[in-house]
């Protein structure tokens, strides 16, 4: 995996930012006892595709702002949650918020070592203490309640305070990158303690371009017209979940590129596209409309030797 | 092959359309469907694609514009073929999947022609099929069939796309459209020697599908609408799917002889009106002004309704055999058949789902019932006993007060009484079994929660608005409910009003706390009458505005109205404009009482505060 500067640089971001990036790293590097969280930082596997999205986030992390990626599905908000932690080189720690979310899951809990009762940190904690990106999954899935522990750590105070155990203050290099989605069942507005604490950042479908972009990165053997094809499929499918004929589960650019995947290895496009599009919803209605959708812009028996060169 | 729009509405027909379309915010006018009833996804993607690369109001209007001639389904064929042509060079560029899609739509040609009977084969257009199997013939690569000159001709005629002497290198769409039409035009005058535009019996100019089809729906026409019911399922072939018919000739203008026919055809479908002669008058001068000058009134109850269907004779017991209930009117005989048979539907589909209907109902019943304990549990309150605040006790020395506690609140007597408003126009046909299960749905869930449900029915025919109670409030037995049927129009205003003057009425005024009235809409309010407001119908953004005044008339009243919605992505706009963001959108029956539930916790709650 090259440099994500790079890659940045291709996407023609302001070289100013890029500038403060090496500047953090440099002055953030992990050394000495820090080298075994070098197994944390992210891959970036896949990477986020739109330079005013990149600015605008870079931005609020050099600022020493957290962050919250707004968006809906397929929008590439975890994608980009992880690219920071690769770019800025720190460890991550993914956090995913459910509706039994409390503070002890979070900060930490009593635990006993088998002589006394002791503090076992939690994810935040480990985060704040070691100067990770810590990435809050789902954020509004948990009640307002239990976020509160958070208002001190994300706000200017940047401590955590256990009672009955020590007080840290928040490492300089420390972030919080929430994600949320308003669509999903069990979701929440986040009250405005919270989201007060975040710079908030919209994320926009992928535009047809980027999308164009993101497959010829992943499929270079892609043939361009095929190419194309797919990415008109995904714009479709997006188009019939805005306009409410269909839920947001068959909007998935994961399956998308795993349809891909699975293409590569030899299964023709329908069963590849059924197995990892279609089929994510379950309702047999919905699986029809998309079905059509699918079948007006590829083959079901397109080969992988007729995808790829 | 291609049926014209309100003989069946398919979902996904309109799907494939809009999808091919790009865009979901127009009905369009023409749908297709195999012989069996299923979507036919090619020809469908091509309507889409006329939208795409045609204007399509104007080809529309072109279709509208010969609706009259006695050859107009085989017309329609003919030029749908050489549309297909056009549109499909067009689009293969952008789309190589719809070679492959046009193929297999060929082989489909070829394998339903072997499965046709003889009579089915005499039944079909002779020419119409030479020109297809020919078309499809080439697609798929078999040998052409042997044609005569002019079947030849034609065959080149129905080429649009290499017709195409327009000759631009980047396509223009009004360019194209005025090409298509001119051939299209070309085609009948040279094949059939019509010209539609020279048709004496339509006098009328092409101006566009939407002012013609409004001219044909007009008052003028209104007195011929005749009430008809879907035969087939949800599903079904769509040639037995029928909606409004419309008599090829001008009706009579309105008169007291035609005003009396009118009231004796809905008092034989609906049975007699619940108010007195005196009383529905003065209803009518009441409800029946502004913007409904000149609309009819008529109240239905559930008995006399059931009194009405024995007197004709209909069977409505599951073991019934279908006779043919005897009214000595054969049309009103029909009518009444139909909805005795779509009445079997509705509890067939209540017996096929009710795995389904009772698992929704028993989840509905027991969010019913913690919402309206919570809701019947006031807030806390201070009091002199409770939990002591502290921040308060200091006001017991230094000003007395005793009121320094705080107790839970006391639960108090509510009374909540629920009405349903089913929207029966024949936009609803489709939907019918659905719309009737739903209204059981929520009547049983609130009939388990001892709360008092009422469900009625409205449309509009004939210019009279008609009320027919299903389910009475003091009913016990839900299976009224499966009574409901499509058909006819809808005029939500005057309904709305009419259920409004209901709640005035004597009997209806208990001391209740809270009146719930729950419709179930499309939210796509027309009707052919006129009013004050309106041009020649009663339909778009002022028959919105004119429903968003009755709701909030009934609000200032006190009766909380809310929606269940289910239509189309295009009458969000209006259903948000006439219930404001007391609404649900419902997609499936599995979701149903999920969302039913959270628009009821939202009504309360909103009432609580």
């Amino acid at each position: 995996m090259s440099d994500i500067i790079e890659f940045l640089k291709d996407e023609k971001v302001d070289p100013v930012l890029l500038d403060g990036v090496r500047q953090f790293r440099a002055e953030f590097s992990l050394a000495g006892s820090e080298e075994k969280l070098k197994g944390r930082i992210p891959e970036a596997d896949y990477l986020y595709y739109g330079r005013e999205v990149w600015e605008k986030a870079l931005a609020a992390v050099l600022a020493g702002k957290n962050l919250l990626l707004c968006g809906p599905k397929a929008t590439g908000k975890n994608v980009l949650a992880d690219d920071l932690a690769a770019c800025f080189r720190r460890p991550a720690w993914n956090i995913s918020f459910h509706i039994n979310m409390d503070a002890s899951w979070l900060i930490g809990a009593d635990s006993y070592d088998g002589n006394k009762v002791v503090f076992r940190p939690g994810p935040v904690w480990l985060c704040a203490k070691e100067g990770g990106f810590g990435i809050l999954d789902e954020v509004n899935m948990a009640r307002n309640e239990a976020l509160a522990v958070l208002h001190s750590t994300l706000d200017h105070r940047r401590m955590i305070d256990v009672p009955g155990y020590e007080k840290i203050d928040v490492h300089p290099a420390a972030r919080f990158i929430g994600t949320m989605n308003y669509g999903y069942a069990g979701t929440r507005d986040l009250n405005e303690a919270l989201s007060s604490r975040f710079a908030i950042l919209q994320m926009p479908s992928i535009s047809d371009a980027d999308l164009e972009r993101l497959l010829a990165a992943r499929f270079p053997k892609m043939r361009e017209k095929i190419r194309t094809q797919f990415v008109r499929l995904f714009i479709e499918i997006d188009k019939k979940a805005q306009s409410a004929e269909i839920s947001e589960r068959a909007l998935d650019l994961r399956g998308l590129l795993d349809a891909l995947k699975l293409t590569e290895q030899g299964l023709d496009a329908g069963d590849a596209l059924e197995m990892c599009l279609i089929n994510k919803t379950f309702d047999s209605y919905e699986r029809t409309l998309i079905r059509d959708v699918v079948n007006a812009r590829i083959p079901h028996d397109l080969s992988s030797s007729e995808i790829f060169d | 092959m291609i049926k014209h729009h309100y003989e069946k509405a398919s979902r996904r027909a309109l799907n494939i359309i809009w999808n091919a379309a790009g865009r979901y915010d127009f009905d369009p006018c023409f749908m297709a469907f195999h012989s069996n009833g299923q979507a036919d996804d090619y020809f469908n993607t091509i309507i889409g694609l006329t939208d795409k690369w045609l204007d399509l109001t104007e080809i529309a209007a072109f279709f509208s514009s010969y609706a009259a001639h006695p050859k107009a389904g085989e017309f329609d064929e003919f030029l749908w073929l050489g549309i297909e042509d056009f549109v499909y060079e067009r689009e293969l560029p952008e789309r190589p999947a719809l070679a492959n899609m046009r193929k297999l739509r060929g082989e489909e040609f070829f394998k339903i022609q072997q499965t046709l009977s003889e009579q089915q084969m005499t039944m079909q257009s002779m020419p119409v099929y030479r020109q297809q199997q020919t078309r499809w013939a080439e697609v798929t690569g078999r040998h052409l069939p042997l044609l005569n000159t002019r079947e030849k001709r034609m065959s080149e005629t129905l080429r649009f796309s290499s017709n195409n002497t327009a000759g631009m290198d980047v396509p223009s769409k009004s360019a194209d459209t005025e090409h298509v039409i001119r051939i299209m035009r070309v085609f009948l005058q040279e094949y059939f020697r019509y010209d539609p535009v020279a048709d004496p019996r339509i006098k009328k100019e092409l101006r566009g599908w939407k002012a013609w089809y409004s001219r044909l729906a007009s008052q003028d026409y209104r007195q011929k609408d005749i009430l008809l019911i879907r035969t087939g399922s949800g599903l079904g072939d769509p040639a037995n799917a029928v909606a409004v018919r419309w008599e090829g000739r001008r009706a009579p203008q309105h008169s007291e002889k035609l005003d009396a026919e009118n009231r004796a055809y809905i008092e034989s479908l609906f049975g007699p009106c619940r108010f007195t002669e005196t009383e529905l008058q003065q209803a009518e001068s009441l409800l029946c002004t502004g913007n409904d000058t000149g609309c009819r009134l008529w109240f239905v109850n559930a008995a006399a309704k059931q009194a009405g269907n024995a007197r004709f004779g209909m069977a409505l017991s599951d073991g019934a055999r279908e006779e043919r209930p005897h009214h000595p009117d054969p049309e009103i005989a029909d009518t009444l058949q139909r909805m005795q048979i779509q009445y079997k539907n509705n509890r067939r589909f209540l017996q096929e789902h009710r795995m389904m209907i009772n698992e929704s109902i028993k989840k509905l019943s027991s969010e019913l019932e913690v919402l309206l304990s919570s809701f019947s549990r006031g807030l806390p309150e201070n009091g002199r006993t409770g939990h002591l605040v502290p921040e308060k006790a200091y006001r017991i020395s230094l000003l007395h007060d005793p009121l320094v506690f705080v107790r839970e609140g006391d639960v108090r007597e509510m009374h909540l009484r629920v009405d349903i408003l089913l929207d029966a126009s024949q936009s609803r046909m489709n939907s019918q079994e659905r719309i009737a299960s739903e209204g059981y749905m929520i009547a049983r869930s609130l009939l388990q929660n001892h709360v008092p449900v009422s469900v009625t029915a409205f449309r509009s025919l004939r210019g009279f608005t008609v009320l027919e109670e299903l389910k009475g409030p003091d009913d016990t037995d839900c299976n009224g409910i499966l009574h409901y049927y499509a058909g006819g129009w809808n005029r939500d205003g005057l309904a709305l009003k009419a259920m409004h003057y209901l709640y005035n009425e004597k009997d209806r005024q208990p001391a209740d706390d809270l009146r719930l009235l729950l419709i179930l809409t499309d939210a796509s309010p027309n009707d052919t009458v006129a009013g004050s407001s309106f041009g020649k119908n009663y339909e778009g953004a002022a028959a919105v505005e004119d429903a968003a005044a009755a709701v909030k008339s009934l609000r200032a009243d006190g009766v909380r109205t809310a929606a269940v919605f289910h239509g189309s992505a295009s009458h969000l706009e209006n259903v948000y404009r006439i219930y404001g963001k007391e609404y649900i959108r419902v997609f499936s029956l599995q979701q149903f009482s999920g969302s039913v539930a959270d628009l009821l916790q939202m009504v309360l709650r909103e009432s609580g505060s």
